[in-house]
Protein backbone atom coordinates (compact mmCIF):
# COMPACT_ATOMS: atom_id res chain seq x y z
CA UNK A 1 0.00 0.00 0.00
CA UNK A 2 1.38 3.49 -0.76
CA UNK A 3 2.21 5.74 1.98
CA UNK A 4 1.97 9.18 -0.39
CA UNK A 5 -0.56 11.25 1.25
CA UNK A 6 -4.39 11.25 -0.60
CA UNK A 7 -4.68 13.97 -3.11
CA UNK A 8 -8.52 15.78 -2.98
CA UNK A 9 -9.90 17.50 -6.27
CA UNK A 10 -9.87 21.64 -6.42
CA UNK A 11 -12.44 23.11 -8.08
CA UNK A 12 -13.56 26.81 -8.65
CA UNK A 13 -16.63 28.71 -7.00
CA UNK A 14 -19.27 29.29 -9.86
CA UNK A 15 -20.72 32.03 -8.03
CA UNK A 16 -20.55 36.07 -8.41
CA UNK A 17 -21.19 38.49 -5.68
CA UNK A 18 -22.73 42.18 -7.28
CA UNK A 19 -20.00 44.54 -6.15
CA UNK A 20 -21.87 47.04 -3.82
CA UNK A 21 -21.83 50.30 -4.72
CA UNK A 22 -20.99 53.78 -2.44
CA UNK A 23 -23.37 56.03 -1.86
CA UNK A 24 -25.06 57.33 1.70
CA UNK A 25 -28.35 57.11 2.64
CA UNK A 26 -30.69 60.54 2.23
CA UNK A 27 -31.69 62.33 5.27
CA UNK A 28 -35.23 61.46 6.74
CA UNK A 29 -37.33 63.99 6.51
CA UNK A 30 -38.36 65.54 9.40
CA UNK A 31 -42.11 66.04 8.98
CA UNK A 32 -44.32 65.44 5.51
CA UNK A 33 -45.62 68.92 6.06
CA UNK A 34 -45.32 70.76 2.90
CA UNK A 35 -43.34 68.58 1.45
CA UNK A 36 -43.20 67.63 -2.35
CA UNK A 37 -43.47 63.64 -3.11
CA UNK A 38 -42.33 62.24 -6.28
CA UNK A 39 -43.85 59.18 -7.08
CA UNK A 40 -42.13 56.20 -9.69
CA UNK A 41 -45.41 54.49 -11.17
CA UNK A 42 -43.42 51.10 -12.80
CA UNK A 43 -46.39 50.20 -14.96
CA UNK A 44 -47.87 47.45 -13.26
CA UNK A 45 -51.55 46.66 -13.35
CA UNK A 46 -53.29 49.22 -11.39
CA UNK A 47 -50.00 51.07 -9.77
CA UNK A 48 -51.28 54.60 -11.03
CA UNK A 49 -54.88 54.09 -9.02
CA UNK A 50 -52.79 52.86 -5.57
CA UNK A 51 -50.09 55.50 -6.19
CA UNK A 52 -52.89 58.41 -6.85
CA UNK A 53 -54.47 57.41 -3.62
CA UNK A 54 -51.36 56.77 -1.10
CA UNK A 55 -50.79 60.75 -2.61
CA UNK A 56 -54.17 61.65 -1.41
CA UNK A 57 -53.88 59.98 1.77
CA UNK A 58 -50.49 61.21 2.46
CA UNK A 59 -51.45 65.03 1.81
CA UNK A 60 -55.00 64.31 3.73
CA UNK A 61 -53.20 62.82 6.89
CA UNK A 62 -49.76 64.21 6.29
CA UNK A 63 -50.41 67.69 4.75
CA UNK A 64 -47.89 66.83 2.12
CA UNK A 65 -48.01 69.31 -1.29
CA UNK A 66 -48.97 68.76 -4.92
CA UNK A 67 -46.72 65.74 -6.36
CA UNK A 68 -44.67 64.58 -9.60
CA UNK A 69 -45.56 61.22 -11.21
CA UNK A 70 -43.64 60.02 -13.50
CA UNK A 71 -44.01 56.55 -14.99
CA UNK A 72 -41.79 53.88 -16.25
CA UNK A 73 -42.60 52.02 -19.91
CA UNK A 74 -41.93 48.71 -18.22
CA UNK A 75 -41.87 47.43 -14.96
CA UNK A 76 -38.19 45.63 -15.05
CA UNK A 77 -36.19 48.51 -16.96
CA UNK A 78 -34.00 51.12 -14.04
CA UNK A 79 -35.37 54.49 -14.80
CA UNK A 80 -33.08 56.17 -16.90
CA UNK A 81 -31.45 59.76 -16.70
CA UNK A 82 -34.59 61.82 -18.25
CA UNK A 83 -37.06 60.08 -15.49
CA UNK A 84 -35.06 60.91 -12.94
CA UNK A 85 -34.29 64.22 -14.22
CA UNK A 86 -38.08 65.28 -14.02
CA UNK A 87 -38.01 64.23 -10.00
CA UNK A 88 -34.02 65.16 -9.44
CA UNK A 89 -34.14 68.82 -7.08
CA UNK A 90 -37.85 69.31 -7.63
CA UNK A 91 -38.92 66.79 -4.87
CA UNK A 92 -38.43 66.00 -1.08
CA UNK A 93 -38.97 62.07 -0.86
CA UNK A 94 -39.62 59.60 -3.77
CA UNK A 95 -42.25 56.41 -3.59
CA UNK A 96 -41.30 54.18 -6.05
CA UNK A 97 -44.24 51.69 -6.63
CA UNK A 98 -45.80 48.99 -6.95
CA UNK A 99 -44.71 45.51 -6.30
CA UNK A 100 -47.09 42.61 -7.15
CA UNK B 1 -2.30 30.01 -22.02
CA UNK B 2 -3.95 27.10 -19.83
CA UNK B 3 -0.44 26.42 -18.58
CA UNK B 4 -0.13 30.11 -17.07
CA UNK B 5 -3.80 30.90 -16.45
CA UNK B 6 -4.94 32.79 -13.69
CA UNK B 7 -8.68 32.37 -12.12
CA UNK B 8 -10.17 35.18 -9.62
CA UNK B 9 -12.49 32.23 -8.46
CA UNK B 10 -12.12 30.68 -4.69
CA UNK B 11 -10.47 27.16 -4.97
CA UNK B 12 -12.24 25.14 -2.88
CA UNK B 13 -10.45 21.28 -2.21
CA UNK B 14 -12.24 18.41 -1.52
CA UNK B 15 -11.72 14.86 -1.06
CA UNK B 16 -13.06 13.34 -4.53
CA UNK B 17 -15.39 14.03 -6.84
CA UNK B 18 -18.76 12.75 -5.25
CA UNK B 19 -17.51 15.09 -2.51
CA UNK B 20 -17.56 18.15 -5.07
CA UNK B 21 -21.06 16.87 -6.24
CA UNK B 22 -22.54 16.86 -2.97
CA UNK B 23 -20.78 20.36 -1.56
CA UNK B 24 -22.04 21.97 -4.39
CA UNK B 25 -25.63 20.66 -3.90
CA UNK B 26 -25.50 21.93 -0.24
CA UNK B 27 -24.47 25.02 -1.65
CA UNK B 28 -27.30 25.49 -3.59
CA UNK B 29 -25.41 26.12 -6.63
CA UNK B 30 -26.72 23.24 -8.86
CA UNK B 31 -30.25 23.14 -10.78
CA UNK B 32 -31.09 20.45 -8.62
CA UNK B 33 -29.43 17.50 -10.56
CA UNK B 34 -26.04 16.27 -10.59
CA UNK B 35 -22.92 18.48 -11.94
CA UNK B 36 -19.49 17.88 -13.47
CA UNK B 37 -16.56 19.12 -10.82
CA UNK B 38 -15.24 22.37 -12.32
CA UNK B 39 -11.47 22.57 -11.93
CA UNK B 40 -9.51 24.84 -12.94
CA UNK B 41 -7.60 22.43 -15.66
CA UNK B 42 -11.00 21.80 -17.31
CA UNK B 43 -11.91 25.19 -16.78
CA UNK B 44 -8.73 26.31 -18.79
CA UNK B 45 -10.00 24.24 -21.79
CA UNK B 46 -13.16 25.98 -22.42
CA UNK B 47 -11.35 28.80 -22.79
CA UNK B 48 -8.32 27.89 -24.84
CA UNK B 49 -11.55 27.08 -27.52
CA UNK B 50 -12.27 30.74 -27.99
CA UNK B 51 -9.49 33.64 -27.58
CA UNK B 52 -10.96 34.54 -23.76
CA UNK B 53 -8.99 35.40 -20.97
CA UNK B 54 -10.67 34.51 -17.88
CA UNK B 55 -11.65 38.48 -16.75
CA UNK B 56 -13.01 38.92 -20.29
CA UNK B 57 -16.43 40.58 -19.89
CA UNK B 58 -19.68 39.07 -21.50
CA UNK B 59 -22.16 40.99 -20.35
CA UNK B 60 -23.20 42.94 -17.15
CA UNK B 61 -26.64 42.85 -15.46
CA UNK B 62 -27.26 46.53 -14.45
CA UNK B 63 -30.45 45.94 -12.00
CA UNK B 64 -27.91 43.65 -9.79
CA UNK B 65 -24.60 45.46 -10.76
CA UNK B 66 -22.87 41.62 -11.76
CA UNK B 67 -20.61 41.59 -13.87
CA UNK B 68 -20.53 37.96 -15.81
CA UNK B 69 -16.78 37.30 -16.63
CA UNK B 70 -16.01 34.26 -19.32
CA UNK B 71 -14.16 32.70 -16.71
CA UNK B 72 -17.25 32.06 -14.48
CA UNK B 73 -19.51 31.11 -17.78
CA UNK B 74 -17.02 28.85 -18.31
CA UNK B 75 -16.61 27.22 -14.85
CA UNK B 76 -20.43 26.86 -15.60
CA UNK B 77 -20.25 25.66 -18.85
CA UNK B 78 -17.47 22.34 -17.08
CA UNK B 79 -20.71 21.99 -14.03
CA UNK B 80 -23.41 21.33 -16.60
CA UNK B 81 -21.62 18.76 -18.74
CA UNK B 82 -20.81 20.86 -22.04
CA UNK B 83 -17.79 20.05 -24.17
CA UNK B 84 -15.05 22.54 -24.82
CA UNK B 85 -16.08 22.74 -28.06
CA UNK B 86 -19.85 24.54 -27.09
CA UNK B 87 -18.34 27.27 -25.37
CA UNK B 88 -18.40 29.65 -28.52
CA UNK B 89 -22.03 29.23 -28.41
CA UNK B 90 -22.33 29.30 -24.66
CA UNK B 91 -20.33 32.56 -25.12
CA UNK B 92 -22.83 34.02 -27.79
CA UNK B 93 -25.57 32.86 -25.82
CA UNK B 94 -24.40 34.78 -22.33
CA UNK B 95 -24.28 38.45 -24.00
CA UNK B 96 -26.72 37.45 -26.21
CA UNK B 97 -28.76 37.55 -22.85
CA UNK B 98 -26.97 40.45 -21.63
CA UNK B 99 -27.65 42.58 -24.64
CA UNK B 100 -30.10 45.39 -22.93
CA UNK B 101 -32.37 44.78 -25.84
CA UNK B 102 -33.27 41.09 -24.10
CA UNK B 103 -33.94 42.95 -20.78
CA UNK B 104 -32.45 40.03 -18.59
CA UNK B 105 -33.47 40.90 -15.39
CA UNK B 106 -36.94 41.33 -16.35
CA UNK B 107 -37.90 37.66 -17.39
CA UNK B 108 -35.49 35.89 -14.85
CA UNK B 109 -37.03 37.68 -11.53
CA UNK B 110 -40.26 37.41 -13.14
CA UNK B 111 -43.09 35.85 -11.37
CA UNK B 112 -44.19 34.66 -14.95
CA UNK B 113 -41.88 32.12 -14.78
CA UNK B 114 -39.85 32.33 -18.58
CA UNK B 115 -36.70 30.77 -19.60
CA UNK B 116 -34.38 31.93 -22.47
CA UNK B 117 -35.15 29.78 -25.49
CA UNK B 118 -31.76 29.47 -27.63
CA UNK B 119 -31.89 28.61 -31.49
CA UNK B 120 -28.21 28.11 -32.43
CA UNK B 121 -27.98 28.48 -36.32
CA UNK B 122 -25.10 27.81 -38.92
CA UNK B 123 -22.28 25.44 -39.37
CA UNK B 124 -21.58 24.84 -35.73
CA UNK B 125 -24.92 23.46 -35.05
CA UNK B 126 -23.99 20.54 -36.97
CA UNK B 127 -20.25 20.74 -35.98
CA UNK B 128 -21.01 20.18 -32.34
CA UNK B 129 -24.09 17.69 -32.93
CA UNK B 130 -27.02 20.43 -31.76
CA UNK B 131 -30.67 18.25 -32.60
CA UNK B 132 -32.95 20.00 -34.67
CA UNK B 133 -35.01 17.07 -35.10
CA UNK B 134 -36.99 14.30 -33.38
CA UNK B 135 -37.47 15.35 -29.83
CA UNK B 136 -36.35 18.54 -30.20
CA UNK B 137 -37.50 20.28 -27.15
CA UNK B 138 -37.00 17.06 -25.45
CA UNK B 139 -33.72 14.80 -23.94
CA UNK B 140 -31.16 12.81 -25.78
CA UNK B 141 -28.69 15.40 -27.11
CA UNK B 142 -25.75 16.59 -25.40
CA UNK B 143 -25.20 19.89 -27.09
CA UNK B 144 -28.90 20.49 -26.66
CA UNK B 145 -28.77 19.43 -22.83
CA UNK B 146 -25.67 21.26 -21.73
CA UNK B 147 -25.61 24.46 -23.02
CA UNK B 148 -28.93 25.04 -22.54
CA UNK B 149 -27.71 23.97 -18.57
CA UNK B 150 -25.22 26.34 -18.47
CA UNK B 151 -27.34 29.96 -19.01
CA UNK B 152 -29.47 28.38 -16.06
CA UNK B 153 -26.47 27.58 -14.22
CA UNK B 154 -24.84 31.19 -15.28
CA UNK B 155 -28.17 32.50 -14.09
CA UNK B 156 -28.76 30.86 -10.98
CA UNK B 157 -24.70 31.39 -10.12
CA UNK B 158 -23.40 34.09 -11.47
CA UNK B 159 -27.04 36.49 -11.74
CA UNK B 160 -28.03 35.80 -8.62
CA UNK B 161 -31.68 34.16 -9.61
CA UNK B 162 -31.85 31.62 -7.38
CA UNK B 163 -35.63 30.07 -7.50
CA UNK B 164 -37.51 31.27 -4.45
CA UNK B 165 -35.19 33.79 -3.77
CA UNK B 166 -34.54 36.94 -6.78
CA UNK B 167 -36.67 34.32 -9.42
CA UNK B 168 -39.88 34.73 -8.09
CA UNK B 169 -41.59 32.25 -10.74
CA UNK B 170 -44.81 30.74 -9.73
CA UNK B 171 -44.69 27.99 -12.02
CA UNK B 172 -41.64 27.70 -14.01
CA UNK B 173 -41.59 25.08 -16.32
CA UNK B 174 -39.16 22.53 -17.17
CA UNK B 175 -37.33 24.63 -20.04
CA UNK B 176 -35.83 26.64 -17.04
CA UNK B 177 -33.47 23.52 -16.81
CA UNK B 178 -32.16 23.03 -20.52
CA UNK B 179 -34.30 25.39 -23.92
CA UNK B 180 -31.71 25.02 -26.55
CA UNK B 181 -32.43 23.58 -30.18
CA UNK B 182 -31.31 23.90 -33.60
CA UNK B 183 -33.12 24.63 -36.84
CA UNK B 184 -33.53 22.02 -39.54
CA UNK B 185 -31.49 24.19 -42.26
CA UNK B 186 -30.24 21.48 -44.57
CA UNK B 187 -33.83 20.03 -44.85
CA UNK B 188 -35.81 22.60 -45.21
CA UNK B 189 -36.60 25.27 -48.32
CA UNK B 190 -37.11 28.46 -46.40
CA UNK B 191 -34.54 30.48 -45.07
CA UNK B 192 -33.09 29.76 -41.68
CA UNK B 193 -34.06 31.72 -38.91
CA UNK B 194 -30.83 33.43 -38.46
CA UNK B 195 -30.82 34.55 -42.22
CA UNK B 196 -33.53 36.36 -41.89
CA UNK B 197 -32.12 38.10 -39.25
CA UNK B 198 -29.44 39.59 -41.11
CA UNK B 199 -26.60 36.76 -40.59
CA UNK B 200 -25.10 34.98 -43.84
CA UNK B 201 -26.30 31.78 -44.38
CA UNK B 202 -23.01 30.44 -43.65
CA UNK B 203 -22.45 31.89 -40.55
CA UNK B 204 -23.21 30.45 -36.93
CA UNK B 205 -25.37 32.31 -35.19
CA UNK B 206 -27.63 32.29 -31.32
CA UNK B 207 -31.24 33.46 -31.01
CA UNK B 208 -32.09 33.86 -27.72
CA UNK B 209 -35.82 34.44 -26.40
CA UNK B 210 -37.70 34.99 -23.36
CA UNK B 211 -40.01 31.93 -23.56
CA UNK B 212 -42.91 30.38 -21.71
CA UNK B 213 -43.39 26.66 -22.15
CA UNK B 214 -44.04 25.12 -26.00
CA UNK B 215 -47.62 24.58 -26.95
CA UNK B 216 -48.23 21.59 -29.14
CA UNK B 217 -50.27 22.36 -32.87
CA UNK B 218 -51.31 18.66 -32.82
CA UNK B 219 -52.89 19.21 -36.11
CA UNK B 220 -52.41 15.39 -38.48
CA UNK B 221 -55.75 16.21 -40.32
CA UNK B 222 -55.08 19.73 -41.47
CA UNK B 223 -54.30 19.54 -44.99
CA UNK B 224 -53.37 23.30 -46.74
CA UNK B 225 -51.61 25.91 -45.46
CA UNK B 226 -54.34 27.81 -44.50
CA UNK B 227 -55.99 25.28 -42.38
CA UNK B 228 -52.68 24.61 -40.35
CA UNK B 229 -51.93 27.87 -39.63
CA UNK B 230 -55.04 28.88 -38.91
CA UNK B 231 -54.57 26.26 -35.96
CA UNK B 232 -51.40 27.62 -34.86
CA UNK B 233 -53.79 30.42 -34.77
CA UNK B 234 -56.45 28.90 -32.57
CA UNK B 235 -53.22 28.28 -29.85
CA UNK B 236 -51.88 31.88 -30.16
CA UNK B 237 -54.89 33.68 -29.46
CA UNK B 238 -56.59 31.31 -26.94
CA UNK B 239 -53.27 30.42 -24.80
CA UNK B 240 -50.65 33.26 -25.21
CA UNK B 241 -50.00 36.64 -23.99
CA UNK B 242 -51.40 39.34 -26.70
CA UNK B 243 -48.07 41.19 -27.22
CA UNK B 244 -44.16 40.70 -27.98
CA UNK B 245 -42.82 38.20 -30.21
CA UNK B 246 -43.41 34.66 -30.41
CA UNK B 247 -41.81 31.59 -31.78
CA UNK B 248 -43.23 29.13 -33.92
CA UNK B 249 -41.74 26.04 -34.60
CA UNK B 250 -43.16 24.13 -37.98
CA UNK B 251 -42.70 20.66 -38.05
CA UNK B 252 -41.19 19.11 -41.50
CA UNK B 253 -44.48 17.68 -41.83
CA UNK B 254 -46.89 20.77 -41.84
CA UNK B 255 -43.52 22.47 -43.59
CA UNK B 256 -44.55 20.13 -46.63
CA UNK B 257 -48.05 21.43 -46.86
CA UNK B 258 -46.65 24.89 -46.10
CA UNK B 259 -44.72 24.36 -49.44
CA UNK B 260 -47.01 22.58 -51.86
CA UNK B 261 -49.18 25.15 -51.39
CA UNK B 262 -46.59 27.74 -52.12
CA UNK B 263 -45.93 29.51 -48.76
CA UNK B 264 -42.71 31.38 -47.72
CA UNK B 265 -41.86 31.71 -44.39
CA UNK B 266 -42.82 35.57 -44.50
CA UNK B 267 -46.36 34.18 -46.09
CA UNK B 268 -46.64 32.15 -42.68
CA UNK B 269 -45.52 35.05 -40.51
CA UNK B 270 -47.42 37.89 -42.27
CA UNK B 271 -51.17 35.80 -42.03
CA UNK B 272 -50.32 35.00 -38.15
CA UNK B 273 -49.61 38.41 -37.39
CA UNK B 274 -52.61 39.55 -39.49
CA UNK B 275 -55.15 37.41 -38.30
CA UNK B 276 -53.84 36.16 -34.63
CA UNK B 277 -57.24 38.69 -33.31
CA UNK B 278 -60.02 38.23 -30.46
CA UNK B 279 -62.31 40.64 -29.78
CA UNK B 280 -62.53 42.67 -26.62
CA UNK B 281 -65.59 41.26 -25.45
CA UNK B 282 -64.26 37.31 -25.59
CA UNK B 283 -61.07 38.81 -23.42
CA UNK B 284 -63.15 40.94 -21.52
CA UNK B 285 -65.03 37.49 -20.44
CA UNK B 286 -62.15 35.58 -19.61
CA UNK B 287 -60.56 38.30 -17.24
CA UNK B 288 -57.61 39.19 -19.70
CA UNK B 289 -59.17 42.72 -20.11
CA UNK B 290 -60.99 44.21 -17.32
CA UNK B 291 -64.34 45.98 -17.68
CA UNK B 292 -67.79 45.03 -18.66
CA UNK B 293 -68.47 43.61 -21.81
CA UNK B 294 -70.30 46.49 -24.22
CA UNK B 295 -72.08 45.34 -27.01
CA UNK B 296 -69.17 47.13 -29.21
CA UNK B 297 -66.50 45.35 -27.74
CA UNK B 298 -67.92 42.21 -30.08
CA UNK B 299 -66.62 43.66 -33.09
CA UNK B 300 -63.84 45.59 -31.32
CA UNK B 301 -60.49 43.01 -32.78
CA UNK B 302 -57.56 43.16 -31.06
CA UNK B 303 -54.24 42.06 -32.69
CA UNK B 304 -51.73 39.75 -31.01
CA UNK B 305 -48.70 41.53 -33.24
CA UNK B 306 -48.43 44.74 -34.98
CA UNK B 307 -46.14 43.39 -37.74
CA UNK B 308 -44.66 39.84 -39.00
CA UNK B 309 -41.46 40.62 -37.52
CA UNK B 310 -42.94 39.76 -34.17
CA UNK B 311 -43.54 36.28 -35.30
CA UNK B 312 -40.51 34.16 -35.60
CA UNK B 313 -40.41 30.85 -37.55
CA UNK B 314 -38.09 27.58 -37.26
CA UNK B 315 -38.54 24.80 -38.79
CA UNK B 316 -37.59 21.57 -36.57
CA UNK B 317 -38.90 18.27 -35.18
CA UNK B 318 -39.19 14.87 -36.19
CA UNK B 319 -40.95 13.45 -39.31
CA UNK B 320 -43.49 11.00 -37.43
CA UNK B 321 -46.51 13.30 -37.17
CA UNK B 322 -47.52 16.96 -37.69
CA UNK B 323 -46.49 18.48 -34.29
CA UNK B 324 -45.29 22.25 -35.07
CA UNK B 325 -45.58 23.90 -31.81
CA UNK B 326 -46.09 27.86 -30.54
CA UNK B 327 -43.12 29.34 -27.77
CA UNK B 328 -45.01 32.12 -26.37
CA UNK B 329 -43.20 34.96 -24.82
CA UNK B 330 -42.61 36.19 -21.63
CA UNK B 331 -45.87 38.03 -20.72
CA UNK B 332 -43.90 41.23 -20.01
CA UNK B 333 -44.29 41.33 -24.40
CA UNK B 334 -42.23 43.52 -26.05
CA UNK B 335 -40.04 44.48 -22.55
CA UNK B 336 -37.96 41.49 -23.80
CA UNK B 337 -36.85 41.69 -27.75
CA UNK B 338 -35.22 38.01 -28.88
CA UNK B 339 -31.64 39.03 -29.60
CA UNK B 340 -29.53 37.12 -32.53
CA UNK B 341 -25.76 37.20 -32.27
CA UNK B 342 -23.08 35.76 -34.46
CA UNK B 343 -20.68 32.80 -32.82
CA UNK B 344 -17.14 34.35 -32.72
CA UNK B 345 -13.92 33.13 -31.28
CA UNK B 346 -13.14 35.79 -29.36
CA UNK B 347 -15.52 38.29 -27.27
CA UNK B 348 -16.44 41.65 -29.18
CA UNK B 349 -15.81 43.52 -25.56
CA UNK B 350 -12.91 43.09 -23.28
CA UNK B 351 -13.08 44.73 -19.85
Amino acid sequence: MSDAPSRGIVVLDPTARPVPKLGSRAERLDTLEGKRIGFIDNSKRNSDQVLRRLDTMLHQRYGTADSITIRKSMPSRIVDANEIEQLLGKVDAVIPGVGD
Amino acid sequence: MSATMQFASERIELPDALAVIEYYFEQGWTDGLPIVPPTAEAVAAFLTTTSSRPDDIVGYVPNRNITVTAEKVAINAVMAGCRPEYFPVVLTATQALTDDRFNLHGSMASTAGAAPLVIVNGPVAAQIGVNAGDNVFGPGWRANATIGRTLRLVLMNVCRAQPGVMDKATLGHPGKYTYCIGELESESAWEPLHVERGAARDQSAVTVFAAEAPHYVRNDSANSAEAIANSMIDVLSRATNRGGCCVIVVCPEHLQVFLRDGWSKRDLRTYLAERTVRSLADLKRCGWVPGAVRPADEQNMQRWYGSPDQVLVVVAGGKTSGSSAVVPPWAGGMSSQPVTKGVSDCLDSRG
